[in-house]
């Protein structure tokens, strides 16, 4: 968790970088800083309505917390593919609800292909792997966010 | 024994089908035959008999009948009802008990023997898969979910100490023998294996570079492998001169070089000929390590003579004839 | 390397391990009707006497394999000669030493003649019109060309019952599809370079297809599982696409 000091700090970094986000992950936490969000009606100076993020954003990590991100693992060594065929649909989109049996994508080994499943109920949040990637065997392909 | 899940790979393969090659009608059978003669042991089955040959990520089966299995092999994490089933000894199931496997982290393999056999008709004098032929195992293919196996009665012999294990089962859906084959694999979960191998028929074609290297560098098994061959990657080796290969007969273990310089190990479902300049043979012993090997990792041969890899070979075999004696002092 | 001579040609073989449980023993180095004449004399003098820890043989172009079991051979060597702990590879090529020397290779082998039914064209040869462009003949010439041939099987392998012939006419070799089929029908005729051929199961492959025969070359249940075998003479004769059906309906071979 990120003290307001160091968002702080954070926040005067990017400010006078030539970034315009910075995504940041410490311990399970994930922050996530844009600038020049403008908010609407509003002239106020970037760094004034940067300020106002810092506290948005603690809100949501602290809430994020509560919730359960489970990673799904490949169960094989092999190349990862998301979809059934090259030039078919993804099996999963982000932001896609699953179930424990949704096929979520495929991992070709040894010219066999094997089915991926959720394995828990969410909803898909982050893919961790490309498609055509060589997975070894326990790497996280996806993250989803459990109740 | 019903398929719930069939798993990546399974498929039932004997010691394969011999006598045939030179109808062009290939040997296939098991991968790991160290392992498989092993697994027939432990539960008192004849040494070639069929099993069934779990690849990578293991199926979920429905035991219907009172069996008696034994698994080997890598560990795929063989569980029922959420406790774990030991491996490398006779193990009594209860009926309608569901046997699940899970995914290896070491090694690639796994086998499971069935008392009594797997009714299986035999093709060809084998119980063995010929996947390109369609024929032999279970329908000429892996088994698929909804599959349903019979086990064949087990022999007279087999009874009494099938007996005394039961009598060991009170409430449990499963009971093991607590003597065991030490794991005679020796799987390191390293990156690196070493595959000792003797001189093939073309060594000598190729450069002198190619022969060093073959010998020096290391090789990685790629994705593009299967139970024909395990394609390697590596520094390309090429021969001295460009030769045409007339065909000749290969067999499992023997290492080819196609023009594009990189390794082919042959393997259980070879073809029976080949005509590609063969730089190596895999020791017979070590076709075991290799078949418990998997894509992403990295060989590296080792040179030996025809000597040694015959004398590695009559060692297993009189290993497995006093496991055979020490089992039999236990069983009966 | 073990060499010995043919008491009538002066030639010699060799011997070669393939691994610690088989041994080639070399006839030449050419696709050779001699070279063949041998292999298949000596092939049928194994078969008839097979060595005690012999597990098969296979024949090729100008070689036989035979696979053997080293715990075997060693322990019958043993008993025989009270053990003196000699190679399996050195027992077994003596042996086969002594047979050669006993071999008469230059024996005419009697010699099987099959015929085979083919369907040309249409379908079944989809390659058929392609061939004979590239060779500025008509359909019917390179049919008439694939059929007056005789042609020897020297060897089966690549896949089960699979002949490698030779004899072809030089005037219909065509090179293989530069992109192979991801699959070829069982019974399917093909040609590929000087090569010529039936795909007895169905495979990927190259072969430029001229037509298709409906009988099996590969026949599981049988004794004997391939139709053809190394030293057979094949002759192909064409058949009309009615009697391809009736053949096929009739389950005659």
């Amino acid at each position: 968790m990120f003290t307001i000091e160091e968002l702080k700090e954070l926040i005067g970094i990017l400010d006078k970088s030539s970034l315009e986000r910075l995504e940041l992950e410490q311990e399970g936490t994930k922050l996530i800083l844009v600038k020049g969000v403008v908010l609407k009606n509003q002239e106020a100076p970037l760094l004034e309505s940067c300020q106002t993020s810092p506290e948005i954003v603690n809100e949501k990590l602290e809430q994020e917390s509560e919730i359960d991100l489970h990673k799904i693992l490949s169960p094989v060594v092999g190349t990862f593919y998301m979809a059934a065929e090259p030039g078919a649909k993804p099996f999963v989109t982000i932001g896609q609800k699953v179930l424990p049996e949704t096929v979520v994508g495929v991992v070709e080994v040894m010219k066999l292909f094997n089915e991926v499943e959720a394995q828990v109920e969410g909803e898909v949040v982050e893919i961790l792997a490309k498609d055509g990637d060589f997975i070894e065997y326990g790497q996280p392909l996806f993250l989803i966010q459990t109740k | 024994m019903e398929v719930l899940k069939a798993g990546l790979f399974t498929s039932i393969q004997d010691l394969g089908r011999t006598g045939y090659q030179k109808y062009g009608v290939i040997v296939s059978g098991v991968m790991d035959a160290f392992s498989l003669r092993i697994a027939n042991l432990l539960v008192g089955n004849p040494e070639p008999e069929a099993v069934m040959e779990i690849t990578m990520v293991g199926p979920h089966l429905k035991v219907k009948k009172n069996t008696m299995i034994a698994i080997t092999g890598a560990d795929l994490s063989p569980m029922i009802a959420g406790e774990r089933v030991p491996m490398w000894r006779p193990v009594y199931i209860t009926q309608d008990t569901i046997l699940q496997f899970g995914a290896c982290k070491i090694g690639c393999r796994t086998y499971l023997a069935v008392a009594g056999g797997y009714n299986i008709k035999a093709v060809m004098g084998s119980k063995s898969t010929y996947l390109r032929a369609g024929i032999g195992g279970f329908s000429g293919r892996a088994l698929s979910k909804g599959d349903v196996l019979q086990v064949l009665p087990v022999k007279d012999q087999q009874r009494p100490f099938i007996k005394k294990l039961q009598k060991n089962n009170q409430t449990k859906n499963f009971v093991s023998s607590l003597w065991y084959v030490p794991e005679p694999l020796g799987l390191a979960s390293s990156n690196n294996i070493v595959i000792r191998v003797t001189r093939g028929n073309e060594f000598s074609l190729f450069d002198a570079a190619s022969q060093k290297n073959f010998f020096e560098k290391s090789f990685q098994i790629t994705t593009q492998s299967d139970r024909m061959g395990y394609r390697l990657s590596g520094d390309a080796l090429t021969l001295e001169n460009p030769t045409e290969m007339l065909s000749e007969a290969v067999t499992f273990g023997t290492i080819q070089i196609p023009p594009d310089g990189q390794p082919i190990i042959l393997l259980a479902d070879c073809q029976t000929t080949g005509g590609y300049p063969k730089i190596a043979q895999v020791a017979r012993v070590d076709l075991t390590i290799l078949a418990q090997s998997k894509p992403g990792q990295l060989i590296h041969f080792s040179e030996i003579s025809l000597q040694e890899a015959e004398d590695l070979y009559i060692k297993r075999e009189i290993y497995l004839q006093k496991i055979k004696r020490t089992i039999a002092l236990y069983v009966n | 390397m073990i060499f010995s001579e043919d008491r009538c040609i002066n030639e010699s073989i060799t011997m070669m391990p393939l691994g610690e449980t088989g041994i080639t023993v070399s006839f030449g180095k050419t696709i050779a009707q001699d070279i063949h004449r041998q292999v298949k004399a000596f092939a049928n003098y194994l078969e008839q006497h097979p060595f005690l820890g012999m597990v098969e043989y296979i024949t090729s172009f100008c070689s036989v394999t035979v696979y053997y079991d080293p715990l075997q051979v060693r322990s019958i060597a043993h008993k025989q000669t009270g053990g003196s702990g000699s190679l399996s590879y050195q027992i077994v090529a003596g042996i086969l030493q002594e047979m050669f020397a006993m071999v008469n290779l230059n024996v005419e082998n009697k010699t099987n003649l099959v015929r085979i039914p083919v369907c040309y064209g249409g379908e079944f040869g989809q390659d058929l019109e392609y061939v004979a462009a590239y060779h500025k003949l008509s359909v019917q010439n390179v049919i008439d060309i694939h059929t007056s041939g005789r042609y020897l099987v020297y060897m089966i392998g690549f896949a089960p019952g699979f002949p490698y012939v030779g004899g072809m006419s030089p005037q219909i070799a065509t090179p293989r599809r530069s992109s192979p089929r991801l699959s070829i029908p069982k019974g399917s005729v093909g040609i590929a370079g000087t090569q010529t051929g039936v795909y007895p199961i169905e495979t990927p492959g190259g072969w430029q297809l001229i037509g298709r025969t409906p009988l099996a070359l590969f026949q599981p249940d049988s004794k004997i599982p391939s139709l053809l075998q190394a030293g057979d003479i094949i002759e192909f004769y064409s058949i009309t696409y009615e009697e391809y059906q009736a053949y096929e309906k009739g389950g005659c071979s």
